[in-house]
């Protein structure tokens, strides 16, 4: 049964994979035949027979030969083609079915594992088809054609070749399976941790360095190294028996079918220009079989990139997070108009949680208001945020929009008219332009502009390329500052009419700070937009029409 | 990529003895084949020229089977050695890039030197290195050694054989050399596009909320699926060119097989050579092209890793001229007097950041205490991150300089062995903040470092811890400490013993 969902997720169901696993059994065949056919060309020759007969023989040499090499590109091509098309379509449904759960029901660890998961895991789903169906298949019919064949003209001596080749298969794929499936999933978990600490050094390469703690984290990572390498010498132990092996069977054989071939070409039965085919044929089908010695391996690591991926596609929604996707399919009223936000007795809970963040909240906003949240670090006043835009559903007590249930509309109609400038919002690598047509898609230069020059970010980034400045990955090229007035020029740019400002003035001057909050309070009072700011300083008070303390939520 | 990358060889100096290990078992190998091939021959040729029973040459197989033996034991101990001499030199070289990355500060970094570039290049890039120390390598030197051989005994056999094989052979070097050329700029922008693809995830991944926010997360689904198929249709050509060499290389070995069986074929029907002649060159020409062939396969496995390789050996390298740093390039303002608070103020973007970092570049490391504006910390204990992992792993700490450096950060709200999580992400933005002031202070106090340097130390904090901050910095400069803050904050500034402005004309 699981094994099953693997097998479905990784396998191409597409013309072009069912057609390269045909061209790659016509180069296998071609392989045999090519050797089978000279085989066949040089004993026939040394009779000395009219040359008629040779001719057709060397006209099958040359065709194989080309062959062999010809239908090996198309092989890979058509192969690859195929595979790299299922995992364009892995990589946005990854991204589709994480989406619902962001940010509330995000795991919050899963940074550095989800650089690994999706450009990995995903990659690694080519490899069912590459490395696992395809050789096996390709191996599997090339070596019971041979078998066959080799059976028509001695019985025993085809017998032998497919036994040899049965106990390759046996080799190849439950034994190896067996022996590499300690190390090789350690490898997997070892290069997973690996990945992880590395990034976190890479991140932290400043702190480390300064505090001398430098020596440590390489000590753990060369650690990790280590056992990284212990398992990979343990693999290679298995990679070699199996190598090893198909050796030792392939030579085998080829005693087995020449003894075979000879004693039939001794007694009269085959004529004696056959015994070249004999004990040539088997060499040339283990050559097939090659393909398929690091299958187990294959296999291994593919589980555990595919179990990984399944787990991401098949995770099921907590409850304390509304289903974007089917409410959206159920026809609801949309919000279009913000006249007031009310919070009845709310409490929330994060999924997970024991403990709710909130509870027994109660404060409203009308339009044309603007509040101030304060209170200490930790009390969940970012959760407000989250329940607002309705990242997360309270656990008890009413949210009112409007006088109604916020379920009643639509999230997206609510997420039009409110809107929130997080914490650190992200600004995304690329330019200024770029990251305000996020908030208004084609927006005009003119229109962007203006919008700079409300929030006091023009003068600064006229002269540094304007709307085509780049910010750098993380906004590393932007001052702190900058990037919060960044943030807020995309807000206003989305015009919504509930704002949720979730301590935007962090790395801001004091002055600056005051003078942008003001101009976007003014902005906001000129257009009618309300302001929830949220903050630890009650002294932003000022800046408000008035304001709520939200109090640590004491445990019962 | 250069068929012998001269800075990779020098580090393989771990590696050496297994490759010259590697390249001995599979000289063993080509000998067993020898013999296979001939005994083989001596068998088919006896029974069906000669027609003596198959039970009397039955010794003839049995040399064949024991060669077999041989050459399937030195197979597996050339995978296992190949396996070592891959990992010892990738260990070493992946310490060595962390090692340097420590080095080379972040200030130093360039906007292609991103995190998500280094991170690729650590894990995916160097692993792909493998192939180049365990295949590539001991391949090559393995060919160049036993190609003469092959070609020795074919020519002693049948010289017009010899002369084809020679005729042939430098094909397959020379289509390698031109499909390398053609190679390299399709590989080297695989290597682009594939971290480009990896940040591009990261970013949305990390901005997943914002991009909700916005409404533009299902845009973000499509636009994945464009950068996707585009990564696609880059790699499928960089494989249609490396395939196409594969192509060339095995139609050029096995055409020269089939022009060779077809000659011998000639002459033996017109009696010029004997039928065991022609069979043992037949099995043996197969096996004379395929060293050449393998180097041409691993040629192309190995690419990546060199590729990435080039990458790591410059941030080496270049980590190697850190550490001394110029006077002249140094510049701005004294370095801070001890005993007072000095506050750094101006606009933002106007360097007071840079101000600082060059005040550390100047100090000795023990002298300083260091917090920096990105407060990123390490997935551990809220202790260990303060006092370091080695020094709470063995719980080599100073519990009152300890105390007080929590007191002193107002850090009242999180026990020692709290979890922060990945990069501190389950705690608040001031929680993180007070950690890393911690760390600095307790630093200060537990090591005597004498300048305390704070980028923007309070920014997150809410004001009544931040007062307590503020007076803990102050009584901390009163000790005898240079503490110095970059601060937007007026409390910091009003309590200081001296306010710089910077940015002012």
């Amino acid at each position: 049964m699981k094994i099953r969902s693997l097998l479905t997720l990784g396998l191409p169901r597409t013309t072009g994979f069912v057609i390269g696993i045909l061209i790659s059994v016509l180069q296998g065949l071609s392989a045999v035949a090519l050797l089978a056919t000279s085989a066949w060309l040089i004993s026939r020759a040394s009779e000395q027979p009219n040359i008629v007969f040779v001719s057709i023989a060397v006209v099958g040499v040359r065709a194989f030969a080309v062959g062999r090499a010809a239908f090996r590109y198309g092989e890979r091509m058509v192969l690859h083609n195929a595979a790299f098309n299922l995992l364009t379509t892995y990589r946005p449904r990854l991204l589709a079915s994480l989406i619902p759960f962001a940010p509330a029901a995000m795991s919050r660890d899963s940074r550095g594992q989800a650089v690994q998961r999706v450009v990995s895991d995903v990659d690694e789903l080519q490899n069912l088809s590459l490395r696992v169906i395809s050789p096996l298949v390709q191996s599997v019919i090339v070596s019971l054609i041979a078998a066959v064949f080799l059976a028509l003209l001695s019985p025993a001596a085809g017998f032998a070749l497919l036994v040899a080749c049965l106990l390759a298969y046996m080799l190849a794929v439950p034994l190896a399976t067996r022996l590499a499936q300690n190390s090789d999933s350690g490898v997997v978990i070892d290069r997973a941790t690996l990945a992880e600490r590395s990034l976190e050094l890479i991140e932290n390469a400043e702190v480390l360095a300064a505090y001398g703690w430098a020596e440590p984290a390489l000590q753990e990572l060369s650690e990790i190294e280590k056992r990284l390498v212990v398992k990979q010498k343990r693999s290679s132990i298995t990679l070699g028996i199996v190598q090893g092996g198909f050796v030792l069977l392939g030579t085998w054989a080829t005693c087995a079918t020449a003894w075979f071939g000879a004693n039939s070409v001794a007694s009269g039965a085959q004529p004696g220009v056959l015994l070249a085919v004999f004990a040539l044929l088997p060499m040339a089908v283990f050559d097939v079989l090659n393909g398929c010695q690091a299958v187990a391996q294959s296999w291994q690591r593919y589980r555990a990139s595919a179990g990984r991926v399944l787990e991401i596609l098949d995770a099921e929604l907590p409850a304390e997070v509304p289903d974007e996707q089917s409410i959206a399919g159920v026809a609801k009223s949309g919000l279009s108009v913000f006249e007031k936000l009310e919070f009845i007795d709310i409490a929330a809970r994060y999924p997970g949680a024991e403990q709710p963040v909130l509870s027994n909240l109660n404060f409203e906003i009308v339009a044309g208001q603007r509040i101030l949240i304060c209170g200490e670090s930790g009390v969940g006043k970012s959760t407000i945020a989250n329940l607002v835009l309705r990242f997360l559903e309270p656990s008890a007590g009413k949210l009112l929009f409007n006088g109604r249930n916020a379920s009643d509309y639509s999230i997206e109609s609510v997420r039009a008219i409110v809107g929130l400038i997080e914490q650190q919002p992200a600004i995304f690598s690329g330019t200024v332009r770029q990251n305000l047509w996020l908030a208004k898609p084609g927006a005009s230069d003119d229109e962007l502009v203006a919008v700079l020059q409300r929030v006091g970010l023009w003068s600064m980034l006229e002269s540094r390329g304007g709307l085509d400045l780049f910010v750098g990955e993380r906004a590393v090229l932007l001052s702190g500052g900058e990037a919060a007035r960044l943030a807020m020029a995309r807000a206003l740019l989305a015009k919504f009419e509930l704002l949720i400002l979730d301590e935007p003035t962090a790395s801001l001057d004091a002055a600056t700070a005051q003078e942008t909050l003001r101009e976007l309070m003014l902005v906001a009072e000129q257009a009618r937009v309300a302001v929830i700011l949220i903050s630890h300083d009650a002294a932003m008070a000022s800046l408000t029409t008035s304001s709520v303390v939200v109090e640590k939520t004491r445990v019962a | 990529m250069k068929p012998l990358d001269p800075r990779l060889l020098r580090e393989a100096g771990a590696a050496r003895w297994f490759i010259a290990g590697v390249v001995a078992l599979a000289t063993l190998g080509v000998l067993s084949t020898l013999v296979i091939a001939w005994q083989l021959t001596r068998f088919v040729t006896s029974v069906f020229v000669s027609h003596i029973a198959p039970a009397e040459v039955i010794d003839a197989l049995i040399w064949v089977a024991s060669a077999g033996l041989v050459k399937a034991g030195a197979l597996w101990l050339q995978e296992v050695w190949a396996a070592r001499a891959a990992c010892a030199s990738r260990a070493e070289l992946r310490g060595k890039y962390f090692a340097a990355i420590l080095k080379l500060d972040v200030a130093g970094r360039t906007v292609e030197d991103s995190t998500a570039a280094r991170h690729t290049l650590a894990n995916r890039g160097l692993d792909s290195l493998d192939a180049y120390f365990a295949k590539y390598l001991p391949q090559l030197v393995f060919t160049a050694l036993v190609t003469p051989i092959f070609v020795l005994v074919i020519w002693n056999v049948d010289w017009l054989s010899g002369v084809i094989l020679v005729a042939t052979m430098p094909l397959i070097p020379l289509f390698m050399v031109m499909i390398g050329w053609a190679t390299r700029t399709v590989q080297q922008r695989q290597l682009n596009s594939l971290t480009r693809l990896s940040q591009h995830f990261i970013e949305v991944l990390r901005g997943l909320t914002t991009l909700k926010i916005f409404r533009r997360e299902w845009a973000q689904v499509e636009t994945l699926a464009k950068v996707g198929e585009e990564y696609r249709k880059r790699t499928m050509k960089v494989l249609s060119v490396s395939f196409l060499s594969g192509f060339a290389l095995e139609l050029a070995a096995s055409l020269s097989v089939a022009l060779i069986a077809v000659s011998i074929g000639f002459r033996l029907m017109d009696g010029s050579i004997a039928l065991s002649t022609g069979l043992f060159i037949l099995l043996l020409a197969p096996e004379a092209y395929l060293p050449l062939r393998m180097v041409g396969a691993n040629f192309h496995a190995a690419a990546e890793g060199v590729q990435a390789s080039g990458a790591v050996l410059d941030a080496i390298a270049a980590a190697n001229h850190v550490g001394t740093v110029q006077a002249d390039a140094v510049g701005g303002l004294e370095i801070p007097q001890p005993g007072k608070l000095t506050v750094l103020v101006g606009p933002s973007g106007s360097g007071k950041s840079t101000q600082l970092r060059r005040w550390r570049a100047t100090l000795e490391p023990h002298e300083v205490a260091w917090m920096p504006q990105q407060t990123n910390l390490f997935s551990a204990t809220v202790l260990t991150n303060i006092v370091g992992a080695s020094d709470s792993k063995i719980g080599s700490f100073d519990p009152v300089k300890l105390e007080r450096a929590m007191r002193l950060s107002a850090l009242d709200d999180l026990d020692f062995d709290s979890e922060v999580g990945e990069s501190g992400a389950a705690i608040s933005g001031g929680q993180r903040q007070r950690i890393a002031l911690a760390r600095a202070v307790y630093r200060a106090l537990a090591r005597r470092s004498r300048f305390v340097l704070l980028d923007e130390p309070i920014s997150s904090i809410d004001a009544s811890r931040a007062q307590i901050v503020v007076e803990g910095l102050r009584a901390l400069a009163r000790e005898g400490f240079a503490v110095c803050a970059v601060s937007h904050q007026d409390l910091l500034a009003e309590a200081a013993d001296l306010v710089i402005e910077i940015g002012k004309p």
